[in-house]
């Protein structure tokens, strides 16, 4: 395995393959830059370029791409408040807050520092477990799964910190909304009333821009005020630097949760970073300052949303199980190359998902450079008033919006759901739990409905099932004895 | 005032959306059913639940509470009548609302025009007359974003909103 691995090394470091992969590592960043873009886009323009070509050039181009999406995806995130891509919905949380207290480049070095650590960790992880990740992945039937995804809801408790019934309405609220479309078991339509748009559902990149985008896009018009509310950026160019290395602990766990929830198929990338976010605000201490711009929850995200694009790859190799739409346009691009993903993965084509493995960890490497490089001047974009800003944002955003279902239903559901998510801002209704339950609405139901069919109630005995069911009764306790030490100190202060 | 108002029309509005997926999905056929069925019927009982505590609070006169976790959580500042001091509420809205305008324009602007047609209108009137840019700033922003919408657009194989003129 580690002569296979040397060789798979020497073999990426051929300048075609490395001249094909900085290709994609350039059409990654630009992929995680615009918001509403995805990888999925990255790999519809660069799929065309692949047919025919050898498979390890090939994949250095395809892996190079959708390895830095999830670093790059920082700057509207940070710097914005935008969700750059799907997998970065929980940095906003507190880079955010990060840029708006004149800390933004901060936020963004530690990002990348924890963002590239991540993906080299997960990278290694995956290196260290593909070869017998087959029982594992095989072990996970729809019942776990199912409790995964009531993992990821009970985070809802945790992100509407003060507020718990408001956001377990706003959670319940996004997962009536995640059942729009086309049902999962038979052949019904729900609350499509007639619209074709609605067919498959609300686009969740639509939901997404709505909820985050619009309300600080009208924030910053209504206040004409800069992103950034103080300078306080220091010269110290390593502070972020810093922040990553004194939280090293945090990015190695958040690393490796990352990995094994990618490694998990059907839950979905947009979950991990929330799921990553509620285990670090609980499982550190003095965690008051989460969502005010605590270093910590843009570490621990950001960490685990690289490590899972490494996880992602051993379901879609070792079983052509795409856990996204980018995996699933890689099992394209593979097939192109006259490459099937499965079994043969690890044994004739092993050379080739070593080389995945490598590029994963150096295209982390060669964005996190380049992101360090750009961070300065992209971060003074905090500093520009908001009616210079934000009229440039809307023209982008009504376009990053119209491609996703490429309807006129996008832009209205794009701004329906900003205006709704304005007011939610305004009257402090927590929106993060209202995207939660949307993300896992379909696994949920797709999962309980198979767990029932073929197991009837049994499966709520299965002990991997019991295990998760602590799990998430733990979490669910935990967030209400935060809840009511938070309302507690809040009523202190007060008095 | 305004402000518990919005707030218990938002949770009013939440229930009673809530409640009529929940009677929508009756009609479903049985394995469509439940799970809607299920996050519908729960949401209306919490939301009842966060409606009545708004209520309570409401009539206690309690202060707004901003310490929440609504990804900004911070009030905004900087308002046009002092650095330090946040706008009142009900003026907050008003302004919003204005501005929401102007994007709900620019949005029927594209429906009649097309894209980037109305995108170059937008910033035009919007950088000259909000943010007051001088001329020529204001003309060489404009350009700048048509030209990069043609060729980013080309580059990526964007596709623009039809419109009634049939203009891109």
């Amino acid at each position: 395995m580690f002569q296979a691995a040397t060789e798979a090394f020497a073999l990426l470091l051929a300048p075609e393959h490395l001249l094909f992969m900085m290709l994609g590592v350039i059409v990654g960043l630009i992929m995680g830059v615009v918001p509403g873009m995805s990888g999925m886009t990255g790999m519809a323009i660069l799929l065309p370029f692949v047919f025919g070509m050898e498979p390890v050039t090939g994949v250095a181009m395809l892996i190079g791409m959708a390895a830095v999406t999830s670093t790059s995806d920082t700057f509207p995130s940070v710097l914005l408040g935008i969700p750059g891509s799907s997998s970065s919905q929980a940095t906003i949380l507190d880079g955010y807050p990060l840029a708006q207290q004149g800390q933004g480049q901060r936020a963004l070095r530690a990002s990348f520092v924890a963002s590239m650590s991540g993906g080299i960790i997960g990278g290694l992880t995956v290196f260290g477990t593909i070869a017998f990740a087959r029982p594992i992945v095989l072990a996970l039937g729809s019942p776990e799964l199912f409790m995964l995804a009531l993992l990821g809801l009970s985070m809802v408790g945790i992100l509407s910190r003060g507020a718990p019934l408001a956001g377990m309405t706003s959670g319940m609220l996004g997962l009536a909304l995640g059942t729009v479309g086309a049902a999962p078991a038979v052949h019904t339509y729900r609350f499509t009333f007639d619209s074709i748009y609605l067919y498959d559902g609300i686009p969740l990149p639509v939901l997404a821009l709505g909820l985050f985008a619009l309300p600080e896009m009208l924030d910053l018009l209504t206040h004409n005020a800069a992103v950034s509310k103080t300078v306080v950026e220091t010269a110290d160019k390593f502070a972020g630097v810093r922040d990553a290395i004194r939280h090293k602990w945090l990015v190695f766990r958040s690393a490796i949760l990352g990995t094994v929830l990618g490694i998990v198929p059907g839950i979905g990338g947009s979950v991990v970073d929330w799921i990553t976010y509620g285990v670090t605000q609980q499982t550190s201490k003095n965690n008051q300052t989460f969502g005010h711009g605590d270093i910590r929850g843009v570490i621990g995200v950001e960490s685990a949303s690289n490590a899972k694009d490494a996880g992602t790859l051993v379901p879609t190799l070792l079983f052509g199980i795409p856990g996204s739409g980018t995996t699933a346009m890689l099992i394209g691009g593979l097939t192109l190359m006259g490459i099937q993903a499965g079994p043969s993965m690890v044994t004739t084509e092993l050379n080739v998902t070593l080389s995945m493995v490598w590029t994963l960890v150096i295209a982390n490497v060669v964005a996190t450079a380049l992101c360090f490089g750009l961070s300065g001047t992209i971060s003074r974009m905090t500093e520009i008033p908001g009616r210079i800003l934000v009229p440039f944002l809307v023209v982008i955003l009504t376009v990053a919006a119209y491609q996703s279902t490429r309807h006129w239903g996008d832009i209205v559901a794009f701004l329906g759901i900003g205006v709704v998510a304005w007011l939610m801002k305004q009257i402090d209704w927590p929106r993060p739990p209202l995207l939660v339950g949307f993300v896992l609405a379909v696994p949920a139901e797709r999962y309980l409905h198979i767990s029932m069919s073929r197991y009837g109630f049994d499966w709520l005995t299965f002990p991997l099932v019991l295990a998760l069911g602590a799990v998430v009764l733990l979490v669910v306790i935990g967030s209400v004895v935060q809840n009511s030490r938070h309302r507690r100190t809040l009523e202190r202060g007060e008095r | 005032m305004l402000y518990w108002s919005l707030r218990i029309g938002m949770g009013a509005l939440v229930v009673v959306i809530l409640a009529l997926m929940g009677l929508e999905a009756r009609g479903f056929q049985a394995l469509a059913r439940y799970f809607p069925l299920t996050a519908a019927s729960l949401g209306v009982v919490i939301g009842l639940g966060s409606l009545a505590q708004d209520v309570v609070r409401w009539r206690s006169g309690a202060e707004r509470q901003t310490d929440l976790l609504s990804t900004t959580a911070v009030i905004p500042e900087a308002g046009e009548a002092s650095e330090d001091e946040p706008l009142p509420f009900a003026q907050t809205v008003k302004i919003s609302a204005y501005y929401m305008a102007w994007i709900i324009a620019y949005v029927v602007a594209i429906w009649l025009i097309g894209l980037i047609a109305s995108s170059a209108v937008f910033l035009l009137l919007f950088l000259r007359l909000e943010a007051r840019l001088s001329y020529t700033r204001t003309v060489i922003c404009a350009v700048a974003v048509v030209l990069f919408l043609y060729y980013f657009g080309g580059f990526m194989d964007l596709h623009w909103p039809d419109s009634i003129v049939g203009l891109e």
